[in-house]
């Protein structure tokens, strides 16, 4: 077999297998590349804030793809609030509160502006928010509100308060410009960022590079394997 | 030669469909997705389109091992081999080279 590998025919196939097996891995991990280089991208994307019109549908639910993001708002908080009940900020019980926030197009939105020891009037004013958006929640769907206290942050409630053009979802305050005397300490969000579409196509490339690179290492040793059979018949015969 | 019939028609097979799938993705769904579509990323189209690249990518990956097979069995020449392999990927090429190695196994089979 040595002998037939050093075989000028033997030493250019073998040269060209190498150079067509760097070839094959070269262009995977390059693929391999193109798909994180496009996941990076897209989660980049995401992180980015958006005004809360373009994710916040009025009238529908929240698509689930926008749980999580980052977003701006700017309007005026009006009334009346929501009280939550039986929510704790560092160990100690108290109350979530959220107003609508009244936007320039004339649609609301749900912002949850934080954490009272106890029910206490809010103000209201002109404001900047930032936050992050979540979804309703739907644990204790029967429950109803009593004198503005809510024990679950559901549509039906928040609906059933303020009406049904509210936008979808609830804005997790994180900062405030300008603060207002007598604001609710803001809680921190606890959604995870959902996730992005996967670059199967750069995926599925870099995989089946590997195989073409496994095709070249088969072929050419069973290549050699017919070489070496042939030869081994004609020495018989001769 | 045992076996060479089979190979043939394996590859055949695999030059048809690869060469159809290469044909409709670069004739109808380029023009549609970059052209009629270029604005609107987010069409049912696209999707399709995609998948259908992803399916090409695996209908290669069967074909090069058709095409392989018989190749090795007709003992072409390596520039041959890679002729065949590399035309599964270029549109219209696969029922070119569908079209001669057809033409040598028959020669061959009929010898």
């Amino acid at each position: 077999m040595l002998r037939l590998l050093f075989t000028p025919r033997w030493l250019a196939r073998s040269l060209l297998g190498v150079v067509l097996l760097v070839a094959c891995v070269g262009l995977g991990v390059w693929q391999w590349d193109r798909a994180q280089a496009t996941l990076d991208a897209e989660y980049a994307a995401l992180e980015v804030p958006v005004s809360v019109s373009d994710l916040a549908p009025a009238g529908a639910d929240l698509p689930s793809e926008n749980v999580g993001r980052p977003v701006f708002a700017t309007g005026r908080y009006a009334e009346p609030p929501l009280y939550v009940s039986n929510r704790s900020l560092d160990g100690r019980n108290g109350f979530w509160v959220l107003s609508p926030l009244d936007l320039a197009d004339g649609s609301q939105v749900a912002v949850l502006r934080g954490w009272l020891p106890e029910i206490a009037k809010v103000p209201i004013g002109d404001v900047t928010v930032n936050g992050v958006m979540q979804p309703y929640e739907n644990f204790y769907a029967d429950s109803t509100a009593k004198n503005g206290v809510i024990v679950s942050m559901s549509r039906d409630e928040i609906v059933a308060a303020w009406g049904a053009d509210v936008r979808a979802g609830i804005v997790n305050l994180s900062s405030q410009e300008p603060t207002l005397p007598g604001d609710p300490l803001p809680v921190p969000s606890t959604v995870q960022l959902g996730g992005v579409g996967f670059p199967l196509q750069n995926f599925f490339y870099a995989l089946q590079w590997l195989i073409f690179a496994g095709f070249v290492v088969f072929f050419w040793w069973r290549w050699i394997g017919i070489d070496l059979r042939d030869l081994n018949k004609e020495k018989e015969a001769s | 030669m045992k076996g060479l019939a089979g190979a043939a028609t394996r590859y055949r097979i695999m030059a048809w469909i690869t060469g159809v799938l290469l044909a409709v993705l670069v004739c109808i769904g380029m023009p549609l997705r970059y052209w009629l579509l270029k604005d609107n990323w987010n069409a049912p189209i696209s999707t399709i389109y995609a998948i259908g690249w992803v399916l090409h990518g695996w209908v290669f990956v069967v074909y090069l091992a058709a095409a392989l097979d018989v190749t090795f069995r007709m003992k072409y020449s390596v520039l041959k081999v890679l002729g065949v392999a590399i035309s599964g990927t270029i549109p219209f090429m696969s029922f070119v080279a569908e079209h001669f190695v057809k033409r040598d196994v028959n020669a061959r089979l009929t010898q």
